[in-house]
């Protein structure tokens, strides 16, 4: 329930083994790209209030 | 002020509240929810306790000074919850026959009050149906815009083994009175100091749950049962809701008995009758964390399991579409998760080694940074632990492990227990 989603998935995924032309790789490496982006938005400083 | 409130069955049934003895206990808790008597708006604390002898003591300790009034519901209890409870000053209201778990026992201490109210309302509008909804619409003015309405009298649930902050009660009044749209207030959690590796990840996890609820400006997606701020007005537009089908469970309560998160389920209906929820980041409290792998299974089997099953209990709405979206995200990450762990065992067994690629090593990269500063608020310590990607890892594919479980019995019906 409090889980970030996308960060389980994604970590660790630098050493994903196979990228190359098949189309279910291709979708793997999407979506660690996007959970990357999503990472990133995550530690971005941002202003907090109340 | 300290009692013992022990409802006979009969008080449970509509129109028949009666207190054995009647002139020397005080007034169902019901009653007194709905007769505040403070100069400003009243706030009565619920929580609901099953042996909870442990922690009751120090939970009341925090929570007392906060609130008007304090009421521990005993529910099944078979050790010293209520004595201790009451040796600390509280209320208690003891359960009768209740199967529904908390839920159940929530249930039991509104029950009075609220369903009072619906049979009465239900009887004015058979009689004078036009009268009825002119007051409806002036008294639902009257709330929207004055302070000392209905709208401004609150119900705080707390879980027992949950240690509010002490300007907590305070902080979440406040954001209520100070924006009528919401519904509830909710708490941000840190995670008790037990010991063991399995605790310290659960308060990395509630760590970055703060953080992340925060920087969304209190946005929550659940009001919590460790400890949420209601008023008492959207507690009957709930039981309403619920009575008129327009919310599922048509019991005319407000906990719905039957699922596993009834926190979950009572944020959602909430949300559906227009209302905002929210957790101020100010809002903070120490709840408990499990103490085992085991332990923690089951928590969040639950956790999970009674989540998508709301969500199915709702279906597709303006308002679960966003926690739909979530769980074919969490499913899409669990996916990705499997095929890459079993691609790298595929690799290894058939060629011994890995090939690494410098475009996955600087996501990686990023992913270490995430987890590393997510968890600066709870020092260097965890922040260099959190480095070490894999530590935090095996606890991230378990907690997937347990959503999929979650699917699966979901789908196979398979029968709830918790």
């Amino acid at each position: 329930m409090y889980q970030t989603i996308g960060a389980p998935a994604a970590a660790g995924i630098g050493a994903l083994a196979y990228t190359g032309s098949d189309l279910l790789w291709l979708a793997v490496g999407a979506f660690a790209l996007i959970a990357a982006g999503s990472a990133v938005l995550r530690i971005i400083p941002r202003r907090v209030q109340a | 002020m300290t009692a013992v409130l022990a409802p006979s069955a009969a008080d449970l049934d509509p129109g028949t509240v009666r207190l054995d003895p009647p002139d020397t206990r005080p007034a169902p808790v019901s009653d007194r929810l709905a007769a505040p008597t403070l100069s400003r708006p009243s706030l009565v604390a619920l929580v609901p306790a099953h042996n909870e002898a442990e922690g009751i003591t120090s939970s009341i300790a925090a929570l007392q000074p906060q609130v008007d009034r304090l009421v521990v519901v005993a529910d099944n209890c078979t050790d010293d919850t209520e004595r201790l409870a009451v040796a600390q000053g509280a209320e208690v209201f003891a359960t009768v026959g209740n199967t529904a778990k908390k839920a159940g026992a929530l249930n039991q201490a509104l029950r009075l009050r609220f369903r009072r109210t619906a049979e009465r309302r239900r009887q004015e509008e058979r009689v004078a149906p036009e009268r009825v909804a002119v007051e409806r619409r002036v008294r639902d003015r009257r709330a929207a815009s004055s302070a000392t309405s209905d709208a401004c009298d609150y119900v705080l649930v707390q879980d027992a083994d949950s240690l509010l902050d002490p300007w907590w009660v305070e902080l979440a009044r406040r954001t209520m009175e100070e924006d009528p749209g919401l519904g509830g207030v909710g708490g941000v959690f840190r995670g008790s100091d037990d010991p063991g590796f399995v605790c310290m990840l659960q308060r990395n996890e509630y760590a970055r749950y703060a953080r992340d609820v925060a920087r969304l400006k209190g946005r929550a997606l659940v009001l919590t049962g460790t400890a949420s701020m209601f008023s008492r007005k959207v507690l009957n537009e709930v039981v309403d809701g619920r009575e008129r089908g327009v919310l599922p469970y048509g019991s005319g309560e407000v906990y719905d008995t039957k699922v596993l998160t009834e926190d979950n389920e009572l944020s959602l209906a909430i949300m559906h009758l227009g209302y905002r929820i929210k957790s101020p980041k100010d809002c903070t409290l120490v709840t408990e964390v499990m103490p085992t792998w085991r332990e923690l299974y089951g928590q969040r089997l639950r956790w999970k399991r009674g989540a998508i099953e709301n969500l199915v209990d709702y279906g597709m709405t303006r308002v679960t579409f966003r926690y739909w979206l979530r769980q074919v995200v969490t499913l899409l990450g669990i996916t990705v998760t499997a095929l890459y762990l079993g691609a790298i065992v595929w690799v290894l067994v058939m060629e011994g080694s890995l090939t690494l690629y410098p475009i996955w090593l600087a996501v990686t990269g990023i992913f270490i940074a995430e987890r590393v500063i997510t968890v600066r608020a709870r020092g260097p310590q965890q922040m260099l632990l959190a480095s070490v990607l894999l530590v935090e890892m095996v606890f991230d594919v378990f907690l997937q492990g347990v959503h999929l479980r979650a699917y699966v019995d979901s789908l196979l019906r398979t029968e709830k227990r918790w």
